[in-house]
């Protein structure tokens, strides 16, 4: 077991404004599995991705990655836990405006001591004719990609990605998941992944479904289909 | 591998050229001038501390009636234990300029030889060497012609004499005026044959060293001096005794260098404050603008240290630079700048600049400290935030406020209290810059009317025409003369109060002139008095006798209006039987009418109208071009602070101006929605800010005062000030508001759709 969320609750705001986001979320993830995180807005889903990459608090209840719960943690070491152990891609990319492709990559590169081969990995997001653009010369989907060339340069063991493909259009979407894929396939990294397309949880070996905060449905996919193959 | 965040630094620079080049202009404005002026200060008096072994100058001077002959001087010599040198001098008017008078000597030798400054020293009979300071004023140079007693010379060399540093006509005199009078060298020969009454001054120097610097020794010098003087007395008719450190024309200039280290030290501390807070605003904008790319970059597991780091690197980079561009500017150019205000004033030599510590540390340690320490705080406050609320942009932590109701509003003024309402924080940020900056502004503009001021209320307080100080009591047939008794007495200086001179006057019970009639025992002080050592009735205020120990108490029983001099009135047998003198034994006579019945040999010195606001003439002489030099500095600061906080404000909310822009509004309806706001808040702020102003000015005058001042100029500032500070301040604004207005019209419409999550 790689991952293990524990009686997990977060809230926002006070007194009569208080309003419960996640309601005692537990469940687990294997290493090297692809988990979708559905459901629709506000159900929880992006607090509870932020709270396991540790850089959103719980109220209570806890997140445990190979044993190591992240709320014993002090900040340097949660840093070095996001250091070390997870990569990130957010649905709006957040690139850094005034550094190259590849520079937005080497952001990611500099933070491990073991990293994935730039230039390769440049190769596989098929960005290669790209890498001296800085972001705003770039498309959506091109930037998604070098988001997620910055997350898995330094090889994480989790990647956490939110709304990959929500700000993106159905064809680009399909290439994004692809290279999730593929990336899941030949690095064996652990892919969490929060979407509100239903249609996305059949390229998952897990799916959990949230709705109002709580976990209505958790379970291994059996009919799993290729990125390829998805369709909405 | 090197950290990538490092091929930012450049680019952000380059992106924030405005921001950055208004800092780096500042900073070197700043740093320049500070350096340049502690410089200047630091190598003119290390140059006037030198110049009294360079030029030989001397250590004291009597003048005698009569010329001494070989044996008598020689006497003196071994009495006295000096070396005594001829320093005859010939006081003659300039014909062709009225009132003008030049005070000539033969080529000096031996003893307080003259600084060439400008062509050659005289070597002909019709050649004179003029001082450097008299010639500007009065617009001599080198090759003009000069006649003196029906002969014309030309000015061979401009000079600066190292007895006349400041041009004092006479020790005595309350304030030097080099309009009117100025110091000339000729050849001996030439010297000889002016037919005028020659005085005969003797210059000495001790044959054993004695240390001047140390205030201990000074009392030594004085008992030294003392007895001389007595033996001086009985070797002929003694006209004066002048021991140097009572010699104004070589002390003065060099204790006005101290006073202005004070006034300067004073505005680099107001200087910091702005600089700290300026600082502190670019910093926050820094991370109100990067918060996406800071939130990214803790959520990938960059470390706090790094963040900073990262950030700190553009403004430590633009400070080193500052520094070293202010610095160059201030050891080459500013100096000279700087060095000029003195040269305005005094008749000083040449001098070569000096490397200063206190400067390098002033300008450019604790810039970069002050700029490390401000960033890193800031930064690592916001740092507290958690990653998610920097790629939310939840940069307050106080999150849910609920909004105010606002029914009864048009819509635009509405949206105009809501931007002000979602931008209070900035807009209190605003009214502290626009505080500090005008504290300084404040500075530039007020001390010259106070200098007026102080003119003004001392000519109306004026308690007679003629102030005549006599050498021993004489009478006087003059109507109204009235007897006076006086006495210099010192206050005891310490960190808050520098030394100076406190006059006890003592005056009959119904005197003419002082009418607050002195009862028997009272103790009457001078407003001057009060304001400074802040002392009403029944408090206590020590003095002592200048050059001992001897102190004396004074119970305050009355204040009276007399700001033109610190002076405490007693009723005359009062004061005698205080000093234990004789009741003849008075010191002149004030009067309405010029004293004719006595001889000018029996005349100490008279104090007139002219004397008394001589000083503030002088000031304004000298210290104008410093003022302006404030005011334009003030002036950029509240530019810039202005800029800075109203540019942070449009970031802040580039994602709504942007989102009217896709809505249809106009960039001149966007500037009625944000800018009017802005331009009403820095009104309000000006205005607001002004008592403030005022009391922190008043604080930081007093305290200056107090230090650099002997005396004391009441502070009153005029209307027109304020008004001068209002309406620069709006003309500032509204020049920065044009900047702001073009970044306003630049902010694309995608912004807003790019920044949507």
């Amino acid at each position: 077991m790689l991952l293990e969320i524990k009686s997990l609750c977060k809230s926002y705001g006070k007194d009569e404004n208080k309003l419960q986001v996640l309601k005692d979320i537990t469940f687990s993830i294997q290493k090297g599995e692809i988990c979708v995180l559905l459901g629709p807005s506000g159900s929880g889903k992006s607090t509870l991705l932020n709270i396991i990459g540790g850089i959103d608090v719980a109220d209570s209840g806890y997140v445990s990655i190979d044993g190591d719960k992240t709320k014993n943690m002090s900040e340097k070491e949660l840093t070095m836990y996001r250091r070390k152990h997870l990569g990130y891609v957010f649905q709006m990319y957040n690139l850094i405006p005034n550094l190259t492709l590849k520079e937005n990559i080497e952001v990611g590169e500099y933070l491990s001591d073991n990293p994935l081969d730039i230039n390769e990995l440049i190769n596989v997001l098929e960005l290669s004719n790209h890498e001296n653009k800085i972001p705003n010369q770039l498309s959506g989907g091109q930037q998604q990609r070098t988001a997620i060339g910055r997350a898995i340069i330094k090889n994480p063991d989790i990647l956490l990605c939110d709304e990959p493909t929500g700000a993106l259009d159905y064809k680009t979407s399909k290439a994004i998941l692809k290279l999730l894929e593929d990336v899941n396939k030949k690095y064996k990294t652990t892919i969490i992944m929060v979407t509100h397309n239903d249609a996305i949880k059949n390229m998952a070996d897990r799916i959990i479904k949230l709705k109002d905060g709580e976990i209505r449905k958790n379970y291994l996919n059996n009919e799993k289909i290729s990125a390829e193959e998805l369709e909405w | 591998m090197k950290n990538p965040l490092r091929k930012r630094i450049l680019r952000n620079m380059k992106s924030e050229i405005g921001k950055y080049l208004a800092i780096f202009l500042f900073m070197v404005i700043f740093i320049g001038f500070i350096s340049g002026f502690i410089v200047a200060d630091v190598s003119l008096k290390e140059s006037n501390k030198k110049g009294f072994e360079k030029y030989n100058i001397e250590n004291g001077n009597f003048t005698f009636a009569d010329k001494l002959d070989k044996s008598t001087l020689k006497e003196i010599e071994k009495e006295n234990k000096i070396k005594a040198y001829e320093l005859f001098y010939k006081d003659l008017k300039i014909e062709e300029k009225k009132e003008r008078e030049l005070r000539i000597y033969k080529k000096r030798h031996q003893i307080n030889r003259e600084c060439l400054m400008q062509g050659k020293f005289p070597k002909k009979r019709n050649e004179i060497a003029i001082d450097r300071m008299f010639a500007k004023l009065n617009n001599y140079e080198v090759g003009d012609k000069i006649k003196l007693k029906g002969k014309k010379y030309k000015i061979s060399a401009l000079v600066a004499f190292s007895d006349y540093s400041t041009l004092f006509k006479s020790n005595s005199d309350m304030m030097f005026d080099a309009n009117k009078f100025g110091v000339a060298i000729t050849t001996a020969n030439a010297y000889n044959e002016i037919k005028e009454r020659e005085i005969n001054k003797y210059a000495f120097k001790y044959n054993k060293k004695i240390d001047n610097k140390v205030k201990d020794n000074q009392s030594e010098e004085k008992k030294i001096s003392d007895k001389m003087v007595k033996r001086l007395f009985y070797k002929g008719k003694l006209e004066d005794f002048t021991p140097r450190y009572l010699n104004n024309a070589i002390k003065f200039a060099g204790d006005d260098f101290e006073s202005d280290g004070v006034m300067i030290d004073t505005l680099f501390y107001i200087l910091i404050a702005i600089i700290a807070f300026i600082f502190a605003v670019t910093a926050d904008n820094t991370v109100v603008k990067e918060a996406n790319v800071i939130g990214t970059l803790r959520a990938s597991g960059y470390k706090k240290s790094e963040i900073i780091r990262h950030y700190i690197c553009s403004p430590m980079v633009i400070t080193l630079i500052s520094a070293i561009v202010g610095n160059i500017l201030g050891y080459t150019y500013l100096f000279k700048v700087c060095a000029d205000l003195y040269y305005n004033s005094y008749s000083l030599p040449t001098f070569t600049p000096i490397f200063s510590m206190d400067a390098f540390i002033k300008t450019t340690i604790l810039p970069l400290i002050l700029m490390y320490v401000v960033n890193y705080v800031i930064l690592r406050r916001r740092l507290t935030l958690l990653p998610i609320d920097f790629i939310r942009r939840n940069l307050t932590k106080n999150k849910k406020k609920k909004s105010i109701r606002l029914h009864n509003f048009s819509f635009m003024t509405k949206f105009k209290i809501r931007v002000f309402l979602q931008n209070f924080p900035n807009y209190v940020l605003l009214f502290i810059g626009i505080f500090l900056a005008n504290v300084l502004l404040f500075f530039g503009l007020a001390l010259v009317p106070l200098l007026d001021n102080f003119e003004k209320i001392t000519i109306d307080n004026m308690v007679c025409e003629y102030q005549v100080y006599l050498t021993s009591p004489q009478k006087t047939m003059t109507k109204g003369a009235e007897k006076f008794y006086q006495k210099t007495l010192s206050n005891l200086p310490n960190s808050e109060f520098r030394q100076e001179d406190i006059s006890i006057m003592g005056v009959p019970k119904k005197s003419k002139y002082f009418k607050i009639k002195p009862q028997k025992g009272e103790v009457i002080i001078s407003s001057s008095i009060a304001e400074k050592y802040n002392l009403s009735k029944n408090d206590v205020i020590t003095l002592k006798e200048k050059y001992n120990k001897k102190k004396y108490k004074f119970k305050v029983s009355r204040v009276f209006e007399y700001p033109a001099n610190e002076t405490i009135v007693l009723n005359e047998a009062t004061f005698c039987k205080k000093f234990n003198v004789k009741k003849e034994n008075f010191t002149g006579y004030l009067t309405n009418k010029k004293i004719r019945d006595i001889d000018e040999k029996n005349i100490l010195t008279i104090i007139t109208k002219s004397d008394l606001t001589k000083m503030t003439r002088q000031l304004k002489t000298s210290m104008g071009g410093m003022y302006k030099a404030v005011n334009v500095f003030a002036i950029v600061t509240f530019m810039l602070i202005i800029f800075l906080l109203t540019k942070l404000t449009i970031e802040k909310n580039s994602n709504s101006i942007s989102m009217l822009k896709i809505l249809g509004y106009t960039p001149k309806e966007e500037r009625k929605l944000y800018l009017m706001t802005t331009r009403i808040v820095v009104f309000f702020s000006v205005l607001l800010s002004l008592p403030i102003t005022y009391y922190s000015f008043s604080i930081i005058y007093k305290s200056m005062m107090k230090k650099m001042f002997s005396g004391w100029m009441p502070l009153e500032i005029p209307l027109e000030v304020y008004l001068e500070v209002i309406l620069l301040g709006m003309l500032s604004y509204f020049v920065v508001e044009q900047f702001i207005y073009k970044k306003i019209k630049k902010i694309p419409m995608d912004l807003a759709l790019k920044n949507i999550e």
